[in-house]
């Protein structure tokens, strides 16, 4: 039984900080941005969070898809800032679509590959027959302390996948999936603390790259194919500089990478990331289209996918007004003052 | 069957008001809620001329003391303060949003006109700076639908602010003209003791001031305010012969959907129009009788509302008629708020529809001083809630009581 | 806001969800429980439906001293609402700039955060509105749903009474 991606919706707020703005307020060199490959971050709305951006996501997804939100058996929602430590972001998500309640429900951490990990339940429990179809969704409004090197590269996104099985609605095919995971510290964030940690250059070769390295050659090895058999690549994209590293390294080329790098216009968005990346190649992939897919979460591990496009996606509702490089194309840029106030970093006094 | 709706003839008994009195409105810090109550109280049975054992029964019209001073239950305390709580005389709190006062006011009326009372006290009070300027303003907006405006970013003045614009689009109304209403009022309030702003103001200041609502600035707003009124009502047998008694001769009242976009016009109230064809049909009166009148302009544009849906000038004029000065000493209408207004006398919520009355009576006794509106003998009160889902509207004459 | 009072509204406040009279076909958000139209006639046939989460600014103000909860968005914009299928409604334009915030201006609903009952209480989330790009076409969130929902024009006695802007003399 075939099991794939059936619709799908991607959110990024439209606000933006750039790299040089930051700088500036640090003293930092302003060729930071450059060197990280992150010209500017998206910025969440003062009234945005995970759940706002995950049902934006979701209800384009239901809006295009061939089923309904009583089709759903299960939503996860994967991220590392969940607006509420304990209560589900799901349950807002439900509600927002007005989807049955008879559906089972978790959200899902592990720092940027929560939203891969959900979509390997929704596989599961779709191609088990549990469910019909399932809503996968990864989004992030991550935080970087001010100052710290986290600060130019964190931001807000998400996107929604639908996993259904059934053939006439799937756009493309989820053909394979590998995960590699170990315990690898490099970036956490305590209970009760409002900016993560990171393990600085620790983050670089023992954490990215050794496990999406691993998960990558699994899964040709898997699938005997190797970086030339794809169309696209996409990668987890704390910045502009790993994923293309890690993809050369692989074989792959610019030009199959390009598309769905997002990471040097918008940020990392943590777990919203690939899944963005990916959403963008779906916008603008054909039939027979092959997608190599890669997510990475620090703590660590990596969920690697490969995807074949159908014909389906013909029939698909991909006009300007539904892409997501039509969103990206509209924003409003922020000083670091106003990115400030955005981000919760400017405490009103008690009198307000 | 549909039925006509009641419009009350005048009835016997009539309601006279005798005494009169508000402390000065303004930011009280030394004053407790019950100090003012206690001191606007006094003041009227004194001009009443009422001895505490005569109160046949008691209300007190207040919105939000629950929320200001944390205190409900409050009109049995405040006879207490006035030391009348052996006399165990009824009373009861009467709540309207910044209507509560003539609310509490009509109910005394009724009481009056029904013949269960010879005398009732009515009083009205507010003490707002108890509280920070947010919580007062959030205390102030709770009169507005808090579910679907006040929860959803409304405030009240943001929803007046969206009539102005209304009314600006659908007449012309410029802003000099909501400004000219200020300017009056600052005007009129400059020469009136009680007023919590006593100084005149230009059109440049009222146009500078920050915002707190586009168009609407902070001169275009009445202020926070403490105070407290009060009136003595009395039947024909107790003002009999009292050649300073005023005569309540219309009484008229109206509600609307408490939410503004529930309702069809967003550039006039119907609650006003429906209370003042009550009020005048009972008093057998029409606008052109009126010598002045106090109106709600809890903002500018409140003001040129009332004037037109009280009938002063035709829908969309008030704001020429305002600016032309048609509105003040020596025009050729009512002298609106000569008092100052809630813009300039100030609003503290409750009080302000028994100030009002305490302000025409004045008038009509010829006892307001400075600014006192010549051969005033017909004038009238106008006291809104929210943005006018309540609205109340008394007609007072000056009258000889026979003995 | 108390979680009671917040919870029994979600559906209304995520999706707009109004009421149609059976009898006149008058839509009304927030729903209510009588049309104020037919009123004893409609009783038992107010019927829920999900407005389409789009319409037309018919007024609107920008705030500078908030409501609670909105000290951090100041200035912000409140509009009154035209629905298509008749309701009026108040609420914040969010997310467009200030020369699209225009009486006239096409809007559509999005999802947003709309309190919170402080930093430890619950998160009141609810519908906002931006203003449609120029010339993009009208879109609805509305997602179906098994229920009755009608994007007929409602009939009755508050349809299109505020029409867009003219001014008169």
């Amino acid at each position: 039984m075939p099991v794939g991606i059936t619709s799908y919706g991607a959110y990024v707020p439209r606000y933006r900080i750039k790299s040089e703005e930051i700088a500036r307020v640090w003293g930092d060199d302003a060729n930071v941005g450059k060197g990280l490959n992150v010209h500017e971050k998206s910025v969440p709305g003062l009234d945005e969070d995970v759940a706002t951006i995950s049902v934006e996501a979701a209800r384009q997804a239901m809006r295009r898809a061939k089923t309904t939100p009583n089709d759903l058996g299960a939503i996860y929602v994967g991220s590392e800032s969940h607006p509420y430590a304990v209560k589900p972001t799901g349950t807002i998500v439900q509600a927002a679509l007005d989807a049955t309640p008879f559906m089972t429900m978790a959200d899902y951490e592990f720092a940027c590959k929560a939203g891969t990990a959900a979509v390997q339940t929704g596989m599961g429990l779709v191609k088990s027959g549990m469910c019909k179809t399932v809503l996968a969704i990864g989004a992030d409004t991550s935080q970087g302390a001010p100052r710290n090197a986290l600060e130019y590269s964190a931001s807000a996104g998400g996107a929604a996948i639908l996993i259904g099985a059934e053939k006439k609605h799937i756009l493309a095919e989820i053909q394979h999936t590998v995960s590699f995971t170990t315990d690898t510290p490099d970036f956490w964030r305590r209970e009760g603390q409002k900016y993560p940690s990171h393990g600085e250059r620790f983050t670089g070769e023992p954490a990215y790259f050794r496990h999406v390295r691993e998960a990558s050659e699994r899964l040709f090895a898997d699938t005997r194919t190797t970086a030339k058999d794809y169309t696209h690549a996409v990668f987890h994209q704390p910045n502009g500089k790993f994923p293309a590293t890690i993809a050369e390294k692989l074989g792959f080329t610019k030009e199959q990478y390009a598309t769905g790098l997002l990471a040097p216009r918008i940020g990392n968005t943590y777990s919203g990331a690939v899944l963005l990346g990916l959403a963008a190649i779906l916008d603008i992939a054909e039939p027979d289209d092959s997608i190599f897919m890669c997510g990475y979460g620090s703590g660590a591990g990596s969920d690697a996918f490969q995807l074949e496009v159908t014909r389906n996606i013909e029939d698909y509702d991909r006009s300007p007004r539904e892409q997501l490089a039509t969103q990206l194309a509209s924003t409003t840029m922020l000083d670091y003052a106003t990115y400030a106030k955005h981000r919760g970093k400017i405490i009103l006094g008690g009198s307000e | 069957m549909a039925r006509k709706p009641h419009v009350p003839r005048k009835v016997l008994p009539e309601a006279f008001v005798l005494g009169a009195s508000h402390t000065r409105f303004g930011e009280a810090w030394e004053k407790s809620y019950r100090d003012l109550m206690t001191e606007a109280g006094l003041g009227a049975l004194k001009d009443a001329r009422i001895a505490g054992d005569e109160i046949d029964a008691v209300f007190v019209g207040t919105m939000s003391t629950g929320k200001l001073v944390g205190q409900e239950h409050v009109a049995p305390l405040l006879l207490d303060g006035a030391g009348l709580a052996d006399r165990h005389i009824p009373a009861t709190r009467v709540e309207a949003a910044g209507a509560s006062g003539a609310v509490a006011f009509r109910q005394g009326v009724n009481l009056i006109r029904s013949g269960s009372a010879d005398v009732v006290v009515v009083g009205g009070i507010e003490k707002m700076t108890d509280v920070s300027d947010a919580d007062a303003q959030a205390i102030a907006s709770a009169g507005i639908d808090q579910e679907w405006e006040h929860f959803v970013g409304a405030t009240e003045t943001a929803l007046w602010a969206m009539m102005a614009k209304r009314h600006m689009a659908a007449f012309g109304t410029t802003r000099e003209q909501l400004a000219a209403v200020a300017v009056k009022n600052h005007a009129h309030g400059a020469k009136n003791p009680l007023a919590q702003f006593r100084r005149a103001i230009d059109e440049a200041a009222v146009l500078r001031a920050p915002l707190i609502a586009d168009p609407l600035g902070m001169f275009d707003c009445a202020p926070i305010s403490d105070g407290a009124a009060c009136v003595v009502l009395a039947s024909a047998k107790i003002a009999a012969g009292r050649a300073d008694a005023v005569r309540v001769s219309g009484s008229g009242m109206a509600s609307d959907s408490l939410a503004l976009h529930s309702r069809p016009s967003l550039t006039s109230l119907a609650a006003t129009e429906h209370a003042a064809r009550r009020a005048y049909a009972e008093a057998g009166i029409s606008p052109a009788d009126v010598q002045l009148a106090e109106v709600h302009d809890g903002t500018t544009l409140g003001e040129l509302l009332a004037i037109e849906d009280l009938g002063f000038v035709k829908k969309g004029q008030g704001g020429p008629a305002t600016a032309k000065g048609r509105t003040t000493f020596g025009g050729d209408l009512a002298v609106i708020n000569p008092s100052g207004g809630l813009k300039a006398r100030g609003h503290p919520a409750g009080a302000t529809g028994i100030a009002q009355v305490c302000e025409v009576v004045w008038h009509l006794r010829g006892q307001a001083g400075e600014r006192q509106v010549k051969d005033a003998r017909i004038g009238i009160t106008h006291n809104t809630g929210g943005t006018g889902a309540t609205a109340v509207v008394h007609v007072l004459e000056k009258t000889e009581v026979p003995e | 806001m108390s979680v009671p009072r917040f919870w029994r509204e979600i559906p209304q406040r995520y999706n707009l969800q109004a009421a149609k009279c059976g009898a006149c076909e008058g839509v009304y958000f927030p729903p209510r429980e009588v049309c104020p139209a037919c009123r004893r006639a409609s009783i038992g046939k107010m019927a829920p439906m999900r407005l389409s989460g789009v319409g037309t600014i018919v007024e609107w103000t920008r705030v500078h001293k908030p409501a609670p909860g909105y000290e951090m968005q100041v200035p912000y914009t409140v509009a009154l609402i035209q629905a298509p299928e008749g309701p009026l409604l108040t609420g914040q334009v969010v997310d467009s700039a200030s020369e699209a915030i225009h009486v006239g201006a096409h809007v559509r609903s999005v999802f947003r955060r709309v309190g919170q009952d402080g930093e430890a209480g619950v998160i009141h989330y609810g519908t906002k509105w931006v203003v449609e790009a120029r010339g993009a076409e009208a879109r609805s969130d509305a997602v179906p749903t098994g229920k009755a929902t009608d994007g007929k024009r409602r009939k009755g006695r508050n349809k299109a009474l505020f029409q867009p802007p003219v001014r008169s003399p």
